[in-house]
């Protein structure tokens, strides 16, 4: 007896224990791709444009997109106001991506992302991005390259550009809210433009934002947002091409391998220094020079020391554009100190901005190629 | 015949009473007054045939046989017992007339002696002969038994690509003799009972006197002790009387048809019992893992019989939790799917009327019908049914709208692995139904309480006194020879644990010590 009733009172506990029992049908739900949001028109704070899966076309042609566009005095308050126009439930688990227009990014992205770390459906793995256009609605709404869906193909030129070309910061939503409340590193989001061709226009990556707190202060262009991947070690593929003119390092193109970035402060005589130190393996993938009469193993030594001077070079004059145009540490220099030096850090803390825009800075790059490819030398042209 | 005139008078209650028991008739010296007796006890029986002889040199030698027709084997009766006492020269009607007949005139190898009329309608309802001889107070009872009996077939259930190809029969002695032919040793113990008031149907218990735990053995003397059914048809009506936790989903005792199973089993220190009339064989005690263990797996290489073993288990796990893991996901946990994998189920849930619990019982209600009419039919008409459920149930409901094209997947798999772990014969499709119901109530989080349930159950669960969880979940090397693996023959050093004595080896000591 006493048995039963202890089964019982298991199976009476099952139901209010049971954190997550309510079903519903997936055929009762729409799901939302991404979200941008805009500043709104006619007296409501934000406009949003949601991306939604379409699925009624039919199984043969597979999903398409639709974008429906909603008022709302709160970013929740828009979401709801969107079942005005969808009659089914919105659904937020596979929500890829968030745009920001320029105008709210720069009235602080802090209270847009409330809601989306606030809400139980979005995932933190949702990607952010600033849009360089007039409104971030428009990246949504052209037709993208090779996905019907147009935030999952964002997501995706997200997800491998750190792997094929590092060109953006890959910004996943817990590291915007990390950045936000790390001390000594500013926020920084990648930017999307829309390019124009035959009248049709595609979103690409352009860039990063850089922001002071939550506010946008400027922007980085796509070269520069390489070295800065650089000097915070977020690289891992892409290209070094030789630019300059001054060695044999012109004309060669070099595949990143892998790459290993650390900053160590340095504190000596009452003044603080950062030294960078950039390990980069590397394969040549592209000789379109003529360097007949080296040998190998010089040709190689040359252009590690080429690659080696430029990359060096083009970070440091990515740091000192930074230090002088913007009071931003997006290098998150101060973070290392916080994390290496904290009494010192707690000291500079008051008036680190002041510090970091005079700080020295020594940036040293160590290139090692491992491999020419399958061809030794450059290809040979005979008459 | 000899009952025809009693045939004709209405039959009433008391007449009934009086002429079935044995018991109230004894054997007297006057031939005609027990073949009177036999009638009696036998009224209303049409099979039963009398036959009066005597000897051609001497008349008063006059001898009576009894028999039930299709039950013995005529020419025996013909060539060894009428003929040679009406032949027999030398023989007088005296007192020790009986045992001359044993000595002298009978070709019969089996004869016993009786007085007892209990004994005789036992033993001439199983096919022997009864001699009554004039002057003398004891019958003979011979052993003439002889019916038509299925050939050694392999069975249907339990085929094999390579390994013998026996199979047990209805007839409890055929079944037996299979046994004694590969186990010659006079450890080999095989004790006899019968079981059923009405049918005493006979029955063998079977085990190797030198490896049997006694406990076990005692166990299950006591629990068949308990057996009071009027017929035992099946050794199913034993298995349900004996069985540890009566209710339970799991089986606690075994059964097969193939002697070479039975056989691995005894020599492991199981018990078999062998019931008349059923080619079923029960085996005790029963762990979980025999559910997996199927004959072939030792007649093939190892590598081989480990993975199909390895399949069948996952394959257990999966048709008792696919449809339930289906449906907590896209009913409760829809952030679980990936996205191209959420996007084509939600388009294919698209119009379906129904929510995915109610489309999961229907179809696998229907594929259990469909499985049943299978089974219950003739193989022609198995052929029309296959098309009918792949047509209708896969394609046509589809089309319509009716299910979605993802759950016909998730049936079917869940179909398929069903037929991966036989010996469940339908028991797995009990728990499907149960972890789905729970799941679909409470999400993974009743998906995981309701496998609980199940795994705590069987940890519970003894076998005669056995965990039938043993050696599962151990890491020993000679625990899991036999379990999740199978490993090679010269790995098995010890007979399994619930074997009293561990240090029984399954090499003889001779073979050790080399």
């Amino acid at each position: 007896m006493k048995k039963l009733i202890a089964i019982i009172i298991v199976f009476i506990c099952l139901f209010p224990l049971a954190g997550c029992w309510s079903a519903r049908n997936l055929s009762d739900m729409s799901v939302v791709a991404g979200i941008a949001v805009d500043k709104g028109e006619n007296g409501s704070k934000y406009r949003l444009t949601i991306e939604l899966v379409d699925l009624t076309k039919g199984e043969k042609e597979g999903p398409g997109s639709k974008i429906i566009e909603t008022d709302g005095d709160s970013i929740f308050d828009a979401i709801a106001n969107a079942h005005n126009i969808v009659a089914k439930e919105l659904y937020f688990s596979n929500c890829a991506i968030a745009i920001i227009s320029r105008d709210v990014a720069k009235e602080g992205v802090a209270p847009v992302l409330d809601w989306l770390v606030r809400n139980d459906e979005m995932r933190p793995f949702i990607h952010i991005m600033i849009s360089l256009e007039k409104t971030a609605g428009e990246l949504l709404k052209p037709e993208t390259p090779t996905s019907k869906i147009h935030s999952y193909e964002l997501d995706e030129i997200f997800e491998n550009n750190q792997d094929r070309v590092s060109k953006a910061k890959m910004v996943h939503l817990y590291h915007v809210i990390n950045d936000l409340g790390s001390q000594g590193l500013s926020l920084t989001l990648p930017c999307f433009k829309l390019i124009n061709k035959d009248e049709e226009s595609t979103p690409k990556i352009s860039g990063t934002a850089i922001f002071k707190e939550d506010r946008l202060q400027g922007f980085l262009n796509e070269e520069d947002t390489k070295y800065f991947l650089f000097a915070i070690d977020e690289v891992s593929g892409g290209t070094l091409v030789g630019k300059e003119n001054d060695g044999k390092m012109n004309n060669v193109t070099l595949k990143i391998k892998d790459n290993n970035t650390s900053v160590t402060p340095e504190y000596k005589n009452g003044k603080l220094k950062m030294n960078i130190k950039i390990k980069t393996s590397a394969e040549v993938e592209d000789l379109e020079t003529s360097v007949n009469n080296i040998k190998e193993t010089e040709m190689l030594e040359l252009m590690e020391m080429d690659a080696e001077k430029m990359l060096s070079n083009y970070v440091l004059a990515v740091i000192k554009k930074v230090q002088s145009e913007y009071d931003s540490d997006i290098f998150g220099f101060g973070n290392t100190v916080y994390k290496n030096k904290f009494p010192l850090w707690v000291q500079i803390k008051p008036k680190w901005i002041e510090i970091f825009k005079t700080l020295d800075i020594n940036v040293s790059a160590d290139v090692s190629i491992k491999n020419t490819g399958e061809l030794k030398n450059p290809l040979k042209v005979s008459d | 015949m000899f009952g025809f005139g009693k045939k004709r008078k209405p039959v009433n209650k008391k007449a009934i009473e009086s002429s079935g028991n044995p018991e109230s008739y004894t054997l007297s010296k006057s031939l005609d007054k027990n073949i009177e007796s036999i009638k009696k006890i036998f009224v209303d029986d049409d099979t039963l045939r009398i036959r009066y002889f005597e000897n051609q040199f001497d008349n008063t030698v006059k001898c009576c046989i009894v028999f039930i027709d299709g039950m013995i084997n005529s020419e025996i009766i013909n060539k060894n017992i009428i003929n040679p006492v009406q032949i027999f020269p030398n023989i007088k009607a005296s007192t020790n007339l009986i045992d001359e007949l044993i000595n002298k005139v009978l070709n019969i190898n089996s004869i016993k002696k009786s007085n007892d009329f209990t004994k005789i309608v036992e033993d001439v309802v199983y096919g022997d002969t009864i001699l009554f001889a004039e002057g003398s107070s004891e019958a003979l009872i011979l052993d003439t038994k002889g019916w038509v009996k299925r050939g050694i077939e392999e069975p249907e259930s339990e085929k094999v690509l390579q390994g013998p190809r026996e199979g047990f029969t209805e007839s409890i002695l055929v079944n037996l003799s299979l046994i004694r032919r590969k186990v010659r040793t006079q450890n080999l113990k095989m004790k006899f009972r019968t079981f059923g008031k009405e049918t005493k149907t006979k029955a063998c218990i079977c085990y190797i006197e030198n490896i049997v735990n006694k406990d076990v053995l005692n166990e299950l003397y006591r629990r068949l002790d308990a057996f009071n059914l009027e017929t035992a048809l099946d050794t199913n009506y034993l298995t349900e009387y004996i069985k540890d936790a009566r209710l339970s989903l799991f089986r606690t005792i075994g059964s097969t048809e193939r002697p070479d199973s039975v056989i691995g089993k005894i020599m492991e220190g199981r018990i078999a019992i062998f019931l008349d009339g059923s080619p079923v064989v029960i085996t005790v005690p029963h762990l979980f893992i025999e559910y997996f263990q199927s004959p072939e797996d030792y007649y093939i290489n190892f590598y081989a019989a480990s993975i199909s073993r390895f399949l069948r288990m996952f394959s257990f796990i999966l048709t008792i939790s696919i449809p339930a893991l289906y449906i907590t996901v896209i009913s409760f946990h829809q952030e679980l799917l990936p996205t191209p994998l959420l996007l084509s189920i939600t388009q294919a849930q698209q119009g379906v009327p129904f929510p995915g619990i109610i489309e999961a019982v229907l179809m696998l209600v229907v594929f259990d019908i469909l499985k049943e009419v299978g089974v219950r039919n003739p193989t022609s008409i198995s052929n029309a049914l296959s098309i009918v459920g792949a047509l209708v149930i896969g394609q046509a409901a589809v089309e319509a709208k009716l299910v979605s094209a993802p759950m016909v997947i998730v049936v079917a798999l869940t179909g398929i692995t069903s037929l991966m772990a036989p010996k469940f014969k339908g028991s797995d499709s009990i728990i499907r139904y149960m972890i789905l119901l729970v799941s679909s109530i409470l999400g993974l989080y009743g998906f995981i309480f309701a496998t609980a349930a199940f795994i705590i159950h069987l940890y519970n669960l003894r076998s005669f006194g056995v965990p039938v969880m043993t050696d599962i979940l151990t890491f020993r090397t000679q625990e899991i020879k036999d379990t999740f693996i199978r490993a090679p023959w010269w790995h098995m050093l010890t007979k399994p644990k619930f074997i009293p004595n561990e240090s029984v080896k399954t090499e003889s000591d001779g073979d050790k010590k080399q």
